[in-house]
């Protein structure tokens, strides 16, 4: 199992009062699983992959990656889960700016450690190759096209062989044809690498490519289907 | 870890590069504070070096010694207040020599003690009168007719002063008189008379005439007592240049040649050479510059100074001479040596050639000269007027401080004739005056009843005298017991000689102590304290830079002015850095926040805003530095002249040859570059708090 949420509930500070944005979700996602989190803007969607990539903490509940409860982890613990478990994949792509294309994707792995410099160029040209921008590794991020942007920022996500990518919104600043090719490519990925993917989304179009859905309306799970 | 570093430092670069603006300004202060920084520090660094060398290598030695009762500090060069400084006094010099001298690292304990005297001068007319009687003296007619003709110019010129004088004049009675003296020596009759009773004449013209021209203000010289030649052992920078030093067993004073040239020399001669120094070294013009504009202006006005001089045969040559020279028609050799004394930019060169080629030899250059004697004049401690006739037995300099002042503002003299100048009398003369005491057979009145004694019970004459200098009242008693007769008046042996080993036994008021080892002045300092507590000597210990009064502080005040100078540029800088950092934090939130996303740790967070300071300001602090040093380089090849004489001393000669502190310039852009790390510190860690979460906020 690569994902089990128990009973989470998300509390959020608004002024004096608290915002319930997550009402107890149970869910439990297998390995190399392609889900999408669908609803409307404000369900909660982000705020469930917040919890699943410990960038936040659940009010109440459990959220256990890869067998490790996250509630209780320490700050360092939950950066290197991110680190070694998980990729992202975001919505506005977030490039460092000042690196080249080959730089950005080599972050994650010089942030890991541990790979010589041969093994990490035949892992970042490998990947660029599949993401089909092996000629475009060192230019920087503001010379290329959005779609151009989320791929490599598809392949810094799986450069380091994370067991779960997590994707926010990754078409939502596309053209639906561009976000077509996008959400394919992943696709493509998660049947090679047998990587579980867990992307938001609120493109019906985007939607239907996905293997399961997992529908969000007020902060409840209101549908979850598989295709 | 090295790879990681590589992307840090790639970030850093890049992130500098993209934020120009900022780069430039935080960048280009730090670059002003170390420049300033390493210039400044090298420069007065330089500065202190050759101050030190030329305060202690001039008078003040390493340490100076001198009494603990002193109400006012010791100020070798001054205490910039007028007046005379109370620095107590050491009674006896040699108890405290061997004191300091047990001590490892001292090498030399040099006797001195300082003081002002005044110097009598006679004006124009009473030299003039002076030659005049030699001259009727010699018989020789025709020189007399000649000078006869000159003292009566020199008079008419006088006569036409007083008559301007009575048309403003409060008083017309007073001048009137004197002018109608002049028409005495004017007419024919009193010309006359010479030939009869040359006598009477002179007296008349000494008495009556001479007078009129004015009495010369005094000088004041300052001297200092001394042992000679143990002095110029042991400051290697004297050097006398005329003449020799003052013998051990004999008296007498070595003037500064500084004080000679700019205080005693003729002048219309020191007028020529402040032209010189300004037109010539100083490339400056009479036209524009107000100092030598008033030199300038005044030079003919002195003409008499060196008319006077031209008498006999002199006087026909000079005004044929000059009169070829100016292209004029005038025959009157006042008029002519007027007219050559108006200077200005073109016609100064020719004119101080002519000067010194043909006038200075035919006048008096120097009122005196080596081999001369002369009346040094002095207050005593108790406050009466002492003469004493001292020869002059050479001219001195301080080597590379020919040009400076304060170098060249003593005179020598051995320490016996200071010791009498101040009050004190030699063996000698303290022998001599037991003799004329028994002569008259005065009573040896007691220190406590001299007053009564003199003018009856409560009056009171000096109340500091008590019985620190009871010779000199003692001396004061005998005169007066003598029945104030002026036949019994002390007349001092000065011509004696005295036992050299009196230089260094007896009153002094301070002592420069030299040191094997002057890296040790601070610990030698308190070591010669404590060794003269325990001697149960009251003395202080100061060192050279306390011992030369504000002149010593002044590099400490620059360095103080600097410091804070570039202290608030720092501030600023620093406060401009943290601005900088936390406006880049708030702006590059996303992009910290996906960094943490993907697994960069906080610390990664805080080194990458650390490697970015440290990048810019060790970058800029080096260049700063970098550039600090080869202009202080080039300027220690080329030197930096000295603006004036005051500076020339501090220069310790007419150009600086500033050098840079190796060590200076690598640690101070290591400690600006460690402050912006300081300076770094809270923004990085604020940055290294953003959630990772920050990295969903949707903002492209």
């Amino acid at each position: 199992m690569s994902v089990l949420l128990q009973s989470v509930v998300k509390d959020y500070p608004l002024g004096s009062a608290m915002v319930r944005a997550l009402h107890g979700i149970d869910l439990k996602i297998e390995t190399g699983e392609f889900t999408t989190i669908a609803g409307p803007s404000g369900c909660g969607k982000s705020t469930l992959l917040n919890l699943i990539g410990c960038m936040d903490v659940a009010s109440s509940g459990t959220v256990t990656i890869e067998g490790k409860v996250t509630n209780s982890l320490s700050d360092k613990e939950q950066t290197n889960l991110r680190l070694n478990t998980l990729g992202f994949i975001f919505q506005s792509f977030n490039l460092v700016p000042v690196l080249s294309v080959y730089q950005n994707v080599e972050l994650p792995l010089l942030l890991k450690g541990g790979m010589t410099s041969a093994e990490r160029s035949q892992r970042i040209n490998t990947l660029l190759e599949q993401v089909g921008l092996a000629n475009k590794s060192n230019n920087r991020s503001h010379e290329l096209s959005g779609g151009q942007r989320q791929r490599v920022a598809i392949a810094r996500a799986l450069v380091s062989q994370p067991k779960i990518v997590l994707a926010d919104e990754p078409t939502a600043n596309l053209d639906s044809e561009t976000g077509k090719t996008i959400i394919e490519l992943m696709r493509t990925l998660n049947e090679k690498q047998k990587t579980t993917f867990i992307f938001s989304s609120h493109d019906p179009k985007v939607i239907e490519h996905a293997k399961r859905i997992v529908r969000l309306q007020d902060g409840r799970v209101i549908e979850d289907v598989r295709k | 870890m090295f790879e990681q570093l590589k992307v840090l430092l790639l970030v850093a670069i890049r992130n500098l590069a993209l934020h120009k603006v900022k780069t430039l300004v935080v960048g280009g202060i730090l670059l002003a504070g170390s420049f300033l920084v390493v210039f400044g520090l090298s420069l007065l660094g330089s500065v202190e070096s050759t101050m030190s060398q030329s305060i202690i290598g001039s008078v003040a030695g390493h340490l100076q010694v001198y009494s603990a009762e002193a109400r006012d500090d010791l100020a070798l060069f001054g205490s910039g207040f007028f007046g005379r400084d109370d620095l107590g006094e050491i009674p006896k010099f040699e108890d405290v020599k061997a004191e300091l001298l047990k001590n490892p690292n001292v090498a030399n304990v040099v006797p001195l003690g300082f003081e002002n005297a005044l110097l009598a001068r006679g004006n124009v007319l009473d030299d003039l009168f002076e030659r005049f009687r030699a001259t009727v003296k010699s018989g020789n007619q025709t020189e007399i007719d000649s000078s006869i003709e000159v003292v009566k110019a020199n008079l008419s010129n006088i006569r036409s002063d007083l008559e301007n004088e009575l048309k403003i004049s409060g008083v017309p009675a007073d001048i009137k008189k004197q002018i109608a003296d002049v028409d005495t020596a004017l007419s024919n009759e009193f010309w006359a008379k010479l030939k009869q009773d040359s006598e009477t004449s002179l007296i008349f013209l000494e008495s009556k005439i001479a007078p009129l021209s004015g009495e010369k203000e005094p000088l004041y010289l300052r001297y200092m007592g001394t042992n000679p030649s143990q002095f110029a052992d042991v400051f290697k920078k004297f050097k006398v240049i005329d003449g020799e030093n003052i013998p051990a067993g004999e008296r007498g004073i070595l003037l500064s040649n500084r004080i000679y040239e700019t205080q005693i020399k003729n002048i219309v001669a020191r007028g020529f050479d402040s032209l010189r120094k300004g037109l010539v070294e100083q490339r400056k013009t009479i036209a524009g510059d107000v100092a030598l504009k008033t030199t300038a202006t005044d030079l003919p006005k002195q003409y008499l100074e060196v008319a006077v001089y031209l008498t006999g045969s002199k006087r026909a040559d000079i005004v044929a001479s000059l009169k070829s020279f100016l292209k004029a028609s005038d025959d009157n050799l006042e008029t002519l040596v007027k007219q050559f004394l108006t200077i200005d930019d073109k016609n100064f060169a020719e004119r101080y050639d002519y000067f010194y080629k043909k006038i200075a030899p035919e006048i008096r250059l120097y009122p005196f000269k080596v081999g001369d004697t002369i009346n040094l004049r002095s207050y005593t401690r108790s406050g009466y007027l002492k003469t004493v006739p001292l020869k002059i037995y050479g001219l001195y300099q301080f080597s590379g401080l020919e040009s400076s002042d304060l170098a060249g503002a003593f005179n020598f003299v051995d320490m016996v004739s200071y010791r009498e100048l101040y009050g004190r009398m030699s063996s000698e003369g303290q022998k001599e005056l037991d003799e004329l005491r028994k002569q008259i057979e005065v009573k040896a009145v007691e220190t406590g009843s001299i007053e009564d004694s003199l003018f009856g019970a409560g009056a009171q004459i000096e109340s500091r005298s008590e019985n620190k200098s009871s010779a000199s009242q003692a001396q004061q008693a005998a005169a007066a017991a003598g029945g104030g007769k002026q036949t019994l008046q002390f007349k001092r042996a000065v011509s004696g000689k005295y036992d050299p080993r009196e230089l260094d036994s007896g009153l002094i008021i301070n002592a420069a102590v030299l040191l094997k080892n002057p890296r040790l002045l601070s610990i030698t300092r308190l070591e010669l304290e404590s060794q003269l507590k325990n001697a149960k000597l009251n003395l202080k210990v100061v060192d050279w830079k306390q011992a030369s009064g504000t002149l010593g502080q002044l590099v400490s005040v620059i360095r103080a002015v600097l410091l804070t100078a570039v202290g608030i540029i720092l501030i600023v800088a620093m406060a401009i850095i943290n601005n900088a950092i936390m406006m880049t934090t708030l702006e590059r939130t996303r992009e910290i926040g996906t960094l943490r996303a993907i697994g960069a740790q906080r610390a990664f967070v805080l080194r990458m805003f650390f490697v970015e300071t440290l990048t810019i300001s060790l970058l800029a602090t080096l260049a700063g530095s970098l550039l600090a040093v080869t202009l202080v380089s080039f300027l220690g090849v080329r030197g930096v002249a000295a603006p004036s004489d005051f500076v020339s001393f501090l220069f310790g000669g007419p150009r600086l040859y500033p050098s840079v502190s190796t060590g200076l310039a690598f640690v101070a852009p290591l400690i600006v570059a460690i402050l912006a790390q300081i300076f770094t510190m809270y923004p990085a860690f604020m940055a290294s708090r953003i959630s990772p979460a920050a990295a969903m906020q949707d903002r492209e």
